[in-house]
């Protein structure tokens, strides 16, 4: 049997064309390798200081 | 040896100085990423869309910059009527690669047709407000807003998934089978779709019609999909000469990176949290340390309105007690001046026993007349009756009455001598010498001339 709360909690509203141009600017999704950047980055301030 | 990602010149350094970039992760991450796209054409290929999402957005979490496969991305989402993520993507992948990029045709072409691009965007948009109302459980309005969005976009998974949804609310298992099948045509492995069909026929198979079919039917999306299997093929042996165990690396960097999210997003939350409990248990016990030093002021605000009171109560009580005493010295008073015609002994010891002090000038000048007045008159008539007990021989009697006498008598008082004699008479009766000599030597030092100091001189001698 579904549950209804469970059920609906698995839709999400799609991005609209009006949403589109802000979607892009606050793109923050980072890849692998801008979190491996992060990493090193921060080690490194750490030994500077 | 130039870094792959900024192209500096790092030679045989392991990570690049300009961009921290370590080259063999960054080629391995694109080759994993360009895996990712193949995996999820072959899916796109099989008729998999919900697979070959999952894989292309995989392929981006390794390689953001993978335009090919946001191209491909780009190209499902806009299959499926989710026309804002497939601009967004196509947009992002013109920024990245500006020359031979479809990506810009595939704009280009929206833009011109824009009629169809306003019936996706309504579609999207009363799919929005379908699942609002789904939310409020108005499940008939959602119906008519989802029917209107496939109507407009034909191909709308998501909108198809949730008017089944709709439906198995409302207990309508024709329609819903009929919506689920619709779906599974289009994605044959849509993990919403078939979880549903379970759910409205749990014994039966699926339709051959909307089983998952091993070859793609040509649609104009798929048609147009250009293929990026061929990508970097190169990279590959590259790496597996550099680095064997890529899978084991992988899972390293995965956990690192799980690290990192950790560090950077669930660490700061949960020190928040634990400085804000602080902070609200610092506030609770400054809080009660304060009510404590209120109650603590309180109490001593009691105390010494509790000591003023006493003072002044004994204060109250002393003054009272004066008035007392006062008036009790008043009244002894008015009993000696009643007493002193009919009673004088008695008077004359009441006054004897009273305290003066005090008395106001008036009374106290009463008093002296009344002391001058009584202690004579007494001292004499007790030196008699103590000469008459003596006489009777009665010697306990007549001491008694002598001492009294000895009492009130003034110093100068005609009868001192013979007092004294009798007094030292009445001791050497009782067998007192020592007394008795005390008595004779007073009278014959202090009162020479009086009737009994030679009588006193024989006794002294005789004692002796």
């Amino acid at each position: 049997m579904l549950d209804f709360k469970e059920e609906i909690a698995k839709y999400k509203p799609v991005l609209g064309l009006d949403d589109v141009e802000q979607s892009i600017q606050s793109d923050e999704i980072r890849d692998i390798m801008d979190l491996l950047q992060y990493i090193t980055r921060q080690i490194n301030m750490v030994n500077k200081e | 040896m130039n870094c792959p990602n900024c192209d500096y010149e790092i030679g045989n350094l392991a990570v690049c100085p300009n961009c921290n970039i370590d080259p063999v992760l960054f080629i391995n991450t694109g080759n994993i990423s360009n895996r990712l796209y193949n995996k999820g054409l072959q899916q796109v290929n099989n008729q998999d869309i919900g697979g070959a999402i999952e894989s292309l957005n995989k392929s981006l979490e390794f390689n953001k910059n993978n335009y090919v496969a946001r191209n491909l991305l780009g190209l499902i989402y806009y299959e499926v009527g989710r026309i804002g993520e497939a601009l967004r993507h196509w947009i992002i992948s013109a920024s990245i690669m500006k020359t031979n990029n479809p990506a810009k045709d595939y704009i280009d072409e929206l833009q011109e047709s824009a009629r169809t691009l306003e019936r996706y965007a309504d579609a999207v948009n009363m799919y929005n407000q379908a699942l609002e109302y789904v939310i409020q459980k108005s499940d008939d309005m959602a119906i008519i807003q989802l029917k209107k969005a496939i109507d407009l976009s034909p191909k709308f998974i998501e909108a198809m998934n949730l008017l089944t949804f709709c439906y198995l609310i409302q207990k309508d298992k024709s329609n819903s089978i009929t919506m689920i099948e619709r779906v599974l045509a289009i994605d044959a492995n849509n993990q919403i779709a078939l979880r549903y069909y379970n759910e409205v026929n749990p014994s039966s198979r699926l339709p051959a019609a909307t089983r998952p079919r091993r070859q793609a039917s040509p649609n104009v999306v798929l048609e147009s999909q250009p293929s990026y299997s061929h990508l970097n093929p190169k990279d590959k042996k590259s790496f597996g000469e550099y680095f064997p165990f890529a899978e084991i690396i992988s899972f390293v960097v995965g956990c690192i990176c799980m690290a990192a999210v950790f560090y950077v997003l669930v660490m700061p939350s949960r020190m928040d949290s634990v400085t804000q409990a602080l902070d609200a248990e610092k506030s609770q016990r400054t809080a009660a340390e304060q009510t404590y030093l209120q109650q603590v002021k309180e109490k001593d605000n009691t105390i010494e309105e509790q000591d003023s009171k006493i003072k002044s109560l004994t204060s109250e009580n002393q003054t009272l007690n004066a008035q007392l005493t006062l008036q009790q010295k008043l009244q002894d008073l008015e009993r000696v001046q009643s007493l002193s015609s009919s009673d004088p002994e008695e008077a004359a010891d009441l006054i004897y026993a009273m305290d003066p002090s005090g008395l106001p000038s008036d009374t106290l000048a009463q008093y002296g007349e009344l002391k001058d007045e009584l202690y004579p008159k007494v001292a004499q008539s007790y030196y008699n009756s103590g000469i008459q007990s003596y006489n009777a021989s009665n010697y306990d009697e007549a001491k008694n009455y002598l001492e009294k006498s000895l009492l009130f008598a003034e110093e100068d008082a005609s009868f001192m001598g013979n007092l004294y004699y009798y007094l030292g008479r009445v001791a050497e009766a009782n067998s007192d010498i020592i007394s008795a000599k005390n008595y004779y030597n007073k009278v014959i030092e202090e009162y020479p001339n009086s009737n009994n100091a030679r009588t006193a001189q024989t006794r002294l001698n005789a004692l002796e």
